[in-house]
């Protein structure tokens, strides 16, 4: 189930890595701007409270410095000396300098002192901007003169003589600004900026609250502290922007380039640019997890390596198995079909030089009859490794099917190529195949096609023209090798070789184009046709394919069996048809590795139903007999049981002798044709042999059936001979039944 | 222990001193001049005792020690006791003077207010009058005496009777510009008097008249006076000179030392210094 069900582009961790710092860094910024606006909100606050505290202060600094100035004037008005200046100011400048001013008895924030009498006259001269003292007494006034204000206090001296009489007044002048910094330590009012709204020269009498002007001394704290915020905020932005990069540079080289190297590393093996063979990642990885993947991967890559290694060897043995011959353990039909493939391919558009050699064992299927298949395959080996061992390392050797060999060579020239045939042949002739228990000579023919210079579409035709050059090899006198002329392409027979091969194989296949013969065979006591043999023909368009080229084709390419059953299947449908006339009979030509077939019994059953109306005779050869006597004769003695007739076919054509026939389950012996026209000739001592062969097997209670009679002398030679039935041109041809005689 | 026996003392009396109601003190005045009006302290005594006439010391008032507390003893004692305060030029005057101040007084403005007294006292009917000064008033008390004879008075104290210390430069350079008697106001200077150093703010002629009184003057004086006279000194007297202490046993007036007194005569030796006194008091003047 897949995690995300919209359309996602996925984001690099870099990208991912940078939108988390943005949004981090927004996150900063707004938590930033609201504790910077929260503490301006505070500042306004404070500013406000601090105004009205200010107010406040000034207020009550002002009734301090009223209240002080009343005690200090009291205080003036009371001290000795002050009396003293009132009945004797001899000395008033000097008191009022250094005594009344400086003595400590008034302030520092007193500028002038000023003593008058009880008439209002200065007790000296008056110090300068000091003003007269006009009665009746104005307690306070405030002016402003030069720009400062000054308090005026006049306080009047009590007589000591006279109740309720002054002896005279004392005036303080006074600097406002500091009398109030000298009473009172102001904490939210600017003391410096503290001043009264008046004009110069103007002077109040009263309210001088209501006159005040003054800021407000801004809040050190509030002050400090927006400063240390603002302050720590850059820092803390700094350390943001430094972590930040911290974070993004420990993403990129912790996270992201150990992913790209991951990713870049698994590419690689994709791709498989470098193979398997790719060194594993190396370097261990900061991050936990990733050196897991790490460890992971290139535990994955070590085990697909040790697979893709285990692959290979069994891709090797595989295309071995699928590429070379099981016995000889050259290449097979198949590698030659891909090398020849890959040769028309690469050869397209090109001109190239191509020669195709193929080789072919000489009687090969009577050494195999003979000697069993066993001693045969040991044949191809040889063989094949003479070819191998004399041809170069490079060139490949290839087995076609049965004892045909080929190789092919690519920039070659024709004499080369010659050569190589000589000696392929020679060294196949110099080879003792007697330790093999072969006592024949064993030799190949080979077929050479040569293409010079040609293009890819020439080169299709040097199979058939190695095929036809081959033909020629093989006849008497060529001397084993034969190249391929434009002549031999005029000669149907060579041609044919080829066409016959694929006629066979698609009537194996479809039975289409396989035609069945009968050739009777008479009952020579009664001249009657008491049965016939089924002989096979191929048809192929207007032409009919005789079995003398059918069956070369079957044995080379080991498929009797298959040719058998094809056979017997259409001789099934003739009877099916009733093409057979009820009351005679059949005989089924089957091979050797047909009688030994695990479904021959299966299928020559499908027969029985026939039996009642027709004689069935399964002609086998003595050499079938011979090399798997067991299965087959346990296989025939069954058929036998059922009612087949079993005849030993064309004895006396190979090399068995007569203590096989004792053993033999056999009902006919069928004498081969080579047996029979010796008789014609009076005199030859193979004759005479033949005869008392005929005699002696008739004498063991075999039915005997000559073949090859042609003329009637040889017909009653075998009649005399005690022969039971005859076949031959003289008795009838091999003809489709629709073209029969009635029997 | 003998310190822990004096405050067992000291507190003994004190609870005496103020389970008995001491004789209630009556200010009086006397107008020197139509400006200047001089104030004293005047305690009623009982009848057969001589009164006594307390003078403070240097620029200080009736209520500095030891003469107030001196003042009570001799009042508790049964002595009638004027204590007045030395004007200086202020009319009731009820603390003292700075040194800065204008010191435009002279000594014989102070034996004027002293003879005043003396005949304020002859005015309420007391024939027999002792007289005492501390420190500087013991000096005005013998300048007094010397200068002005009086039948009335029997006896002099002078407790702690010191010359006032001047700078011998200043007082010779003074008195080299003894301004001529007719400047309305001559200048204030600055001179070294007593305590007052360099800071004393006074005329030439102001200066001069209590500078003149030095040591020798004052113990001539002591031998011309015709009433007994009895000097009373603390032995930790530190304003009594050594010096001081020799040209006075020269003046063959009798010295009663009180042992680790001060100058002022401070915690329990105040006691010892009302003792003294009134023993003084009691003898018969020959």
């Amino acid at each position: 189930m897949p995690f995300l069900h919209f359309s996602f582009s996925p984001l690099s961790v870099k990208t991912y890595g940078i939108v988390f710092i943005v949004l981090g860094t927004l996150f900063f910024a707004f938590t930033s701007w609201l504790m910077l606006n929260k503490i301006h909100a505070t500042q306004v606050d404070v500013e406000r409270n601090s105004q009205r505290a200010a107010s406040a202060e000034i207020a009550q600094a002002l009734v301090q410095l009223t209240n002080e100035l009343e005690q200090v004037a009291n205080a003036l008005g009371e001290w000795d000396e002050t009396r003293q200046q009132l009945s004797d100011s001899s000395y008033y400048g000097y008191w009022r300098d250094n005594r009344a001013l400086h003595g400590g008895m008034a302030p520092d924030y007193v500028n002038a002192v000023e003593l008058y009498n009880r008439h209002g006259q200065p007790l000296g001269a008056v110090a300068p901007g000091m003003p007269g003292l006009a009665l009746p007494l104005q307690r306070v006034k405030v002016t402003k003169q030069g720009g400062r204000d000054f308090i005026y206090l006049s306080h009047p001296i009590q007589d000591l003589d006279v109740t309720g009489q002054d002896s005279g007044y004392a005036v303080l002048k006074v600097d406002f600004q500091s009398a109030l910094q000298g009473v009172q330590h102001f904490r939210y009012a600017d003391p410096a900026s503290i001043v009264l709204s008046l004009h110069e020269g103007e002077t109040i009498l009263s309210d001088m609250a209501g006159h005040i002007l003054f800021n407000v001394v801004p809040n050190e704290e509030i002050s400090a502290l927006l400063k240390f915020l603002i302050r720590y905020q850059y820092q803390i932005a700094l350390i943001v922007l430094f972590l930040s990069w911290a974070f993004y540079a420990a993403l990129s080289t912790l996270l992201a380039k150990p992913l790209l190297r991951l990713s870049q590393h698994i590419d690689t093996l994709r791709d498989g640019h470098d193979g398997l063979m790719l060194e594993p990642l190396g370097g261990a990885l900061a991050v936990k997890e990733l050196e897991k993947v790490r460890n992971s991967l290139n535990d994955y890559q070590h085990q697909l390596e040790s697979m893709h290694s285990s692959l290979d060897q069994k891709n090797t043995e595989l295309w071995s198995m699928a590429h070379r011959d099981s016995l000889t353990g050259v290449f097979n039909r198949r590698c030659f079909d891909e090398d020849w493939g890959m040769l028309l391919s690469v050869a397209d558009g090109h001109r190239v030089s191509v020669s195709v050699m193929l080789f072919d064992c000489d009687h090969f299927k009577p050494i195999n009859d003979t000697y069993g298949h066993h001693a045969g395959d040991h044949v191809l080996k040889s063989i094949a490794q003479i070819l191998q061992d004399t041809l170069r390392s490079g060139d490949r050797l290839y087995r076609l099917g049965g004892d045909e060999f080929a190789t092919m060579f690519l920039e070659a020239d024709v004499q080369h190529v010659e050569d190589v045939a000589k000696r392929c042949v020679e060294a196949v002739d110099q080879y003792d195949f007697s330790v093999l228990g072969i006592k024949e000579p064993i030799r190949i023919s080979i077929g050479l096609a040569h293409a010079e210079g040609v293009n890819a579409e020439s080169l299709v035709m040097l199979q058939k023209q190695a095929d036809v050059a081959m033909y020629y090899a093989k006849r008497p006198g060529r001397g084993k090798i034969a190249l391929y002329v434009e002549d031999m392409a005029h000669d149907g027979n060579a041609l044919l070789s080829n066409q016959v091969t694929n006629a066979v194989f698609e009537a194996i296949a479809s039975g289409a184009c396989l035609e069945m013969h009968y050739q009777p065979v008479v009952n020579l006591g009664s001249s009657k046709i008491e049965y016939y043999e089924a002989l096979a023909r191929i048809r192929r368009e207007q032409e009919l394919i005789m079995p003398g080229a059918i069956f070369p084709v079957v044995e080379g390419r080991r498929l009797e069996a298959e040719m058998d059953f094809a056979i017997m299947e259409k001789v099934l449908a003739n009877l099916r048809d009733g093409m057979i006339p009820v009351g005679t009979g059949l005989s089924i030509n089957i091979s050797g590795p047909a009688v030994v077939h695990p479904r021959i019994k299966e299928k020559l059953l499908e027969f029985e139903p026939f039996l009642k109306d027709y004689k069935l005779v399964l002609e086998i050869t003595e050499t079938a007999l011979i090399t798997q006597l067991e299965k087959a004769s346990a296989n025939l003695n069954q058929l036998r049981a059922k009612g087949f007739k079993v005849a030993l076919d064309d004895f006396g054509s190979g090399y068995s002798s007569l203590g096989y026939l004792a053993n033999m389950p056999v009902d006919i012996v069928k004498f081969d044709i080579s047996l029979i026209r010796s008789l014609e000739q009076d005199g030859e001592r193979q004759g005479s042999i033949v005869e008392g062969l005929a005699m002696m097997i008739k004498k063991a209670g075999y039915s005997m059936v000559a073949e090859g009679l042609e003329t009637e002398q040889t017909l009653e030679k075998v009649r005399h001979l005690g022969f039971s039935h005859g076949q031959g041109y003289r008795l009838g041809r091999p003809a489709p039944f629709a073209v029969l005689p009635p029997s | 222990m003998r310190g822990l026996k004096h405050a067992r003392v000291y507190l003994l009396l004190l609870a005496v001193f103020a389970a008995q109601s001491p004789a209630r003190a009556d200010m009086v005045e006397i107008r020197f001049s139509p400006s200047l009006v001089g104030a004293a302290d005047y305690r009623a005594g009982k009848p057969g005792y001589p009164a006594v006439l307390l003078l403070h010391g240097f620029l200080q008032t009736r209520n500095a020690p030891p003469t107030n507390r001196l003042a009570d003893a001799l009042s508790d004692a049964g002595y009638p006791v004027l204590v007045p305060t030395l004007s200086l030029g202020v009319s009731r005057r009820n603390k003292s003077l700075s040194c800065e101040a204008v010191h435009k007084h002279t000594l014989q403005d102070d034996l004027r207010e002293i003879g005043l007294w003396v005949d304020w006292l002859a005015g309420r009917g007391h024939r027999r009058i002792a007289m005492t000064g501390h420190s500087s008033g013991g000096k005005d008390v013998l300048a007094y005496l010397a200068a002005t004879p009086n039948v009335l008075v029997e006896r002099a104290i002078l407790i702690g009777i010191t010359p006032l210390e001047v700078e011998a430069g200043q007082y010779r350079k003074a008195q080299a510009e003894k301004p001529a008697a007719s400047e309305p106001v001559p200048p204030l200077r600055r001179f070294t008097m007593g305590y007052c150093k360099n800071n004393y703010a006074a005329t030439v002629p102001a200066y001069l008249s209590y500078a003149d009184w030095t040591g020798d003057l004052i113990v001539n004086r002591l031998g011309r006076v015709r009433v007994p006279v009895d000097i009373v000194l603390g032995t930790k007297d530190q304003v009594i000179s050594p010096a001081w202490q020799a040209q006075l046993a020269k003046s063959r007036v009798p010295i009663s030392w009180i042992e680790n007194a001060g100058h002022f005569f401070d915690g329990e030796y105040e006691f010892e210094l009302s003792d003294r006194v009134a023993e003084i008091l009691k003898k018969k003047p020959h």
